[in-house]
C-alpha cells in the first residue's frame, strides 16, 4: 500500500490500515524500545503505546517534508520512548554515583584465567542488556547521542536538562556501559559449558 | 572521570549494531493485544473532540520560565498588600468648615462657687486662771490643736485662725461645767459644727477618754483631777 494511502486510511480509522501500519513497522519500532527500556516488559509497554500514540499523530505527517515516513515514524517514536522514560520518576530521578575505583581487569597471575574483552565487536546480547543496566538518566543520553547522532543540544532540550549534565550523565553512561560490558562478558563466559 | 579508565568501546560499531537490529518480527498475538487494548480507543471519538485547542508550543527554557513566575507572584502579592492599606491622609481632618455665629449657640456661664461657710464669731469671755501646770498644759493642747484643725480644714474650708482660738477659748469655758472632763475644744467643736445633721452626739458616758501620758507623773504630785482628752 502506499504511504499516501495508508495514512489516510490510518487518519479514518480503518483497522486494516493500522494492522497494515503495524506490521510494517513493527520490527523497527521493536529495536527502539529494547535498547531505549530497562527489560523486555517495559519493552513491549513502550511498544503498544507507542504505536496508539503514532496513529493519534499521523494525521501531522507531511508528505512534502525531507522526512520519509519511516523517518518520520522513527523519530517520532524516539520522543514517545523518552517521554515514557521520563514519566517514571520513581526510575528516573534515581542520583547514581560512579567511583572510577576499578583498576584494569587484565591480571598477570599465571594462575588465574585472563579474560581479554574484544570491546570493539561486542555481541549484540551483551550490548543490550549492558545497556538496559544503566541509569535511565544515562541510558537516554547515550542513545540519543551516540546512536540516534543528536548533538548535545537537542539532545538535551529532549532530555529538558542542560547541556552540561547532559555531557556529565554521557561519561558516566560510556564508563559503566564499559564496565557492564566487562562483567556480563565474563559471566557469559563463565556461565558457558566448556 | 578517574585517569585509570580507559574508554576501549567502538562507538561506530554500537551505532551500526543498533540502529541495524530488528528486535523481533510481527505476530499475530502482539497485534490481537494492541487491538484489544488500544484500537477499540483509537475507533471511539471521545466526545471532547469536537473542542479542539490548538496546539500551542512555546519553546521558552525553563531557566526563564520560573524566575518570570516568581516575579508575577510576587508582584501579585505585594499588589494585594498595598491595596489593603491606604495611604491617603484623612481628608476629613483638613476640610475648612465655616464658622458661623448662632445665637441659639450661646450659652451662659454659670458660675460655680463653693459654698462659703460663715463662722459665727463668738465673744471672747473671761476665762478662769488656769494653775501653771494646766496652764502651760493647755496652751499646748490649744495650739495643737490649732494646727491640726489647720490641716482637717485644708482642704474643705478656710477658717479663720482667730474664729478657732475663739472657738478653742469658749470650749475651754464649757468644760469648766463638766465635772471631772475636759474636751478637747478645738476639735470637738469643729466637727461638730461640721457635721451638726448627720453625726449624733454620744453621750458623755460612752465616750473614751484618754489620759495624757504627760499628767500621769503629775497624780503623784498633785491631788487635782486628770486631764482627760475625749476622742470621738
Amino acid at each position: 500500500m502506499p504511504d499516501l494511502e495508508l495514512i489516510s486510511a490510518c487518519i479514518k480509522n480503518d483497522e486494516n490500515a493500522h494492522k497494515v501500519f503495524y506490521e510494517r513497522f513493527f520490527s523497527l519500532v521493536s529495536g527502539i524500545s529494547i535498547r531505549y527500556s530497562k527489560n523486555k516488559i517495559q519493552a513491549h509497554e513502550i511498544m503498544q503505546n507507542g504505536f496508539a500514540h503514532l496513529f493519534t499523530e499521523i494525521s501531522k505527517f507531511k508528505h512534502g517534508n525531507k522526512l520519509s515516513l519511516e523517518d518520520w515514524v522513527k523519530e517520532e517514536f524516539i520522543k514517545f520512548a523518552v517521554e515514557y522514560i521520563r514519566s517514571i520518576r520513581s526510575e528516573y530521578y534515581v542520583a547514581s554515583t560512579v567511583r572510577a575505583t576499578d583498576l584494569s581487569a587484565k591480571t598477570f597471575d599465571l594462575f588465574v584465567d585472563n579474560v581479554l574483552i574484544d570491546f570493539k565487536n561486542v555481541d549484540f546480547d551483551i550490548l543490550i542488556l549492558s545497556l538496559q543496566q544503566l541509569v535511565p538518566s544515562q541510558r537516554l543520553i547515550f542513545n540519543l547521542h551516540v546512536v540516534e547522532e543528536y548533538d548535545m543540544k537537542k539532545a538535551a532540550d529532549l532530555l529538558e536538562a542542560s547541556e552540561q549534565t547532559a555531557k556529565a550523565n554521557l561519561e558516566k553512561a560510556r564508563y559503566n556501559l564499559q564496565k557492564n560490558i566487562d562483567k556480563n562478558s565474563k559471566t557469559l563466559k563463565d556461565e558457558q559449558p566448556v | 572521570m578517574s585517569s585509570l579508565f580507559n574508554y576501549e568501546l567502538d562507538e561506530n560499531n554500537i551505532r551500526s549494531t543498533l540502529q541495524n537490529a530488528r528486535y523481533s518480527a510481527f505476530s499475530e498475538a502482539s497485534w490481537n493485544e494492541f487491538e484489544d487494548n488500544f484500537s477499540k480507543k483509537l475507533s471511539k471519538p471521545s466526545k471532547a473532540t469536537f473542542i479542539k485547542f490548538p496546539d500551542i508550543q512555546l519553546n521558552i527554557n525553563r531557566n526563564v520560565i520560573l524566575p518570570v513566575a516568581f516575579i508575577l507572584a510576587l508582584v501579585g502579592v505585594s499588589a494585594i498588600m498595598l491595596s489593603l492599606i491606604d495611604f491617603k491622609p484623612g481628608a476629613e481632618k483638613n476640610v475648612e468648615r465655616k464658622l458661623e455665629p448662632n445665637a441659639d449657640n450661646f450659652k451662659l456661664k454659670v458660675s460655680v462657687s463653693t459654698p462659703v461657710i460663715e463662722v459665727k464669731k463668738k465673744e471672747v469671755q473671761n476665762l478662769k486662771p488656769v494653775e501653771t501646770s494646766r496652764k502651760a498644759d493647755s496652751v499646748l493642747v490649744g495650739n495643737s490643736v490649732a494646727v491640726i484643725v489647720n490641716t482637717l480644714t485644708s482642704n474643705t474650708h478656710v477658717v479663720n485662725m482667730s474664729d478657732v482660738n475663739s472657738v478653742s477659748q469658749t470650749t475651754i469655758k464649757n468644760t469648766e461645767s463638766i465635772n471631772q472632763s475636759i474636751a478637747t475644744p478645738t476639735i470637738q467643736n469643729v466637727y461638730y459644727r461640721q457635721r451638726r445633721k448627720k453625726v449624733e452626739k454620744v453621750p458623755e458616758t460612752q465616750m473614751e477618754t484618754i489620759k495624757a501620758p504627760a499628767l500621769i507623773k503629775e497624780e503623784t504630785e498633785t491631788t487635782e483631777p486628770e486631764l482627760e482628752i475625749k476622742i470621738d
